[in-house]
């Protein structure tokens, strides 16, 4: 499969400032999410997919093609930034036609995708009020509108949630993991952890322009394995459990919590093995079997360490 | 076959191609006209030119006309007189208002985008920065000829539609390039001077502010220039009295402000159009960068 964009390093320098650095990264089809620390480099790298920016070493190419003047890969590219101000005077119908027609469509084709990009963030009923008076939240959605309105192959979200209401954002994580599903390329860079993952497992960390580790979180979380993982263990006896794996040489820390027992052991596939073992033998009544540190905090923590 | 090229539903109509800049010009112009000022101003321009229309209509109707009883007295006013003095005096008066309109259109079209983030999204659609510019440019270029070449051409056209004859004609088709010509050296500096100053400032307040201050710098300097070295013809450093002193030359008027030659003033105006655009260029290319 062609892969939507393909950086070979990739790096971007101002003055004395790497922002990108030496990046080897390829993205395909479906939801991957761009995951780092302000200034880790996302909105560097999606500023360099979409021409923005050109690199100062190495190349990119997206859809196929080098995006740096492109109008052919431009036209397959939406794209949603940070910021959120806009022409206040402007209706947020407005604003999404008029960027409809420097993409490039005909009015009517422009109207008739403004509308559809509004219903489908469900901004219809507002649609027709000033941008000055929408809520944060409002405008987040019309500016996700303006990058959907084009029906993009390939769509880039620079922090999308920020300013959304709960329902807001689960009506965007449903958008989104709907667009990765149709088939598109959907990349939404954050910084915070739990959006990514409500969103996709398949992730790109980047921390001071290099990239940390990509693929899906779990795989990166097995790859990590000098690092121990904590497995917490909800039952009625958690110091029975406690006791079975305290003299187990692969068991580093053992940590009480009301019923609950967590245990860092450096071997998980063996302690998995015990744990089953130990829940045939005994007349345990297990409540869950957890892994804290099975999420990108953890990983990321890990890898930034 | 990529998964994307399977499934994905693009948009099926024709993308514009060339001339992508003219959208920038149609949602520009209809920002301005959502201006109050902006129309107040257009409204005072074309009473104006109403006002020349009704120049036009009563000398060509009246004092053409020996039998009409106003003859004896309006043949008496050499101001009535449709010829090419008119249409400089109109264009000059208008000048005024087409600096003042520009700075309003102008002032923060540049700047405003900087602000609001608004050229990350215009660079991620399919346009390119020469699209910008030309967009931006054109916009107040067509204000600036709003308000002088098109009341001026319609005002010549009324002229030789109530006076249809070949030596109408004859004697009043050079003036129509006169007004195109001097009313892009009217509008052509300013909107790219506003412009540029758009783009170098902040905020649509300094960029006026700065275009008001360079012209009245300009004209202290060329009113003291002409005092101390008591020779009028260094006047011309005082852009207004260079553009108007192409105004002279287009129109062939007989009595010139100063001797030195309409080149020298039209070398001059080229300088500051070509250095405006070089800013604005510059600029823009670092905002596309910088987005």
């Amino acid at each position: 499969m062609i892969p939507t964009i393909e950086a070979n390093e990739l790096s971007k320098w101002f003055g004395e400032v790497v922002a990108v650095n030496n990046l080897r990264l390829t993205i395909g089809p479906g939801v991957t999410g761009l995951l780092g620390p302000n200034g880790a480099g996302k909105t560097t790298f999606i500023k360099l997919a979409l021409g923005l920016y050109a690199p100062s070493r190495g190349t990119i190419r997206v859809l196929g093609a080098a995006p740096r003047n492109n109008l052919d890969v431009l036209r397959r590219i939406g794209y949603c930034p940070e910021a959120d101000k806009f022409y206040d005077s402007m209706t947020g119908y407005e604003f999404v036609y008029w960027m409809n027609r420097f993409w490039g469509m005909d009015a009517a084709a422009a109207d008739k995708k403004a509308v559809e990009a509004c219903e489908r963030m469900k901004i219809a009923h507002r649609m027709d009020d000033l941008i000055e008076e929408y809520s944060r939240g409002m405008r987040q959605r019309i500016k996700v509108a303006q990058a959907l309105a084009s029906d993009p192959e390939l769509l880039f979200l620079d922090e999308p949630m920020s300013g959304l209401d709960p329902e807001g954002r689960e009506d965007l994580f449903a958008l989104i993991r709907e667009l990765g599903e149709e088939g598109r390329t959907v990349v939404v860079s954050t910084h915070i952890l739990y959006e990514v993952e409500r969103v996709t497992s398949n992730v790109v960390l980047l921390h001071n322009g290099c990239v940390l580790a990509e693929g899906n979180v779990r795989q990166i979380r097995d790859l990590i394995d000098e690092h121990p993982h904590a497995i917490t263990i909800r039952c009625d006896k958690p110091r029975v459990v406690a006791g079975h794996f305290a003299g187990d040489a692969a068991t580093l820390n053992i940590e009480f919590c009301d019923n609950a027992v967590t245990i860092r052991t450096s071997d998980a596939s063996t302690f998995y093995g015990k744990l089953n073992s130990l829940v045939l033998d005994e007349p345990l009544e297990v409540e869950s079997i957890t892994c804290p540190d099975d999420n990108l905090q953890a990983v990321f923590d890990y890898l930034v360490k | 076959m990529p998964i994307y090229v399977q499934s994905y539903r693009t948009y099926d109509g024709e993308a514009r191609g060339r001339f992508r800049w003219v959208t920038m010009v149609r949602q520009e112009l209809r920002v301005l006209f959502k201006v109050r000022t902006f129309v107040v101003l257009f409204v005072i321009g074309y009473l104006h030119a109403c006002f020349r229309m009704l120049q036009v209509v009563a000398y060509d109707t009246i004092v053409s006309d020996p039998n009409s009883p106003l003859y004896q007295a309006l043949r008496q006013i050499a101001a009535l007189e449709v010829n090419e003095r008119m249409f400089f005096d109109f264009l000059r008066i208008q000048s005024g208002l087409v600096f003042l309109t520009t700075i309003l259109a102008g002032a923060g079209m540049i700047c405003d985008d900087v602000k609001n983030n608004l050229m990350e999204i215009y660079f991620s659609k399919p346009l390119t920065w020469r699209d910008y510019v030309m967009g931006k440019v054109m916009t107040v270029v067509c204000v600036g000829l709003g308000f002088t070449a098109v009341p001026a051409l319609l005002c010549l056209i009324l002229h030789n539609a109530l006076v249809p004859s070949f030596a109408t004609l004859a004697a009043t088709y050079w003036i129509a390039g006169s007004i195109i010509a001097f009313s892009l050296v009217l509008v052509l500096p300013c909107a790219l001077g506003v412009l540029a100053s758009s783009a170098l400032s902040r905020s649509d307040r300094y960029a006026s502010i700065a275009v008001f201050m360079l012209l009245f710098g300009d004209l202290m300097l060329g009113g003291m220039l002409s005092d101390l070295l008591h020779q009028r013809n260094y006047s011309i450093v005082a852009f207004p009295l260079a553009i108007n002193r192409i105004g002279e030359a287009l129109f062939r008027e007989r009595q010139v402000s100063f001797d030195i030659s309409w080149e020298w003033s039209g070398l001059y105006v080229l300088v500051v159009c070509v250095v405006a655009l070089w800013i604005i260029c510059r600029m823009v290319r670092r905002a596309e960068v910088a987005a």
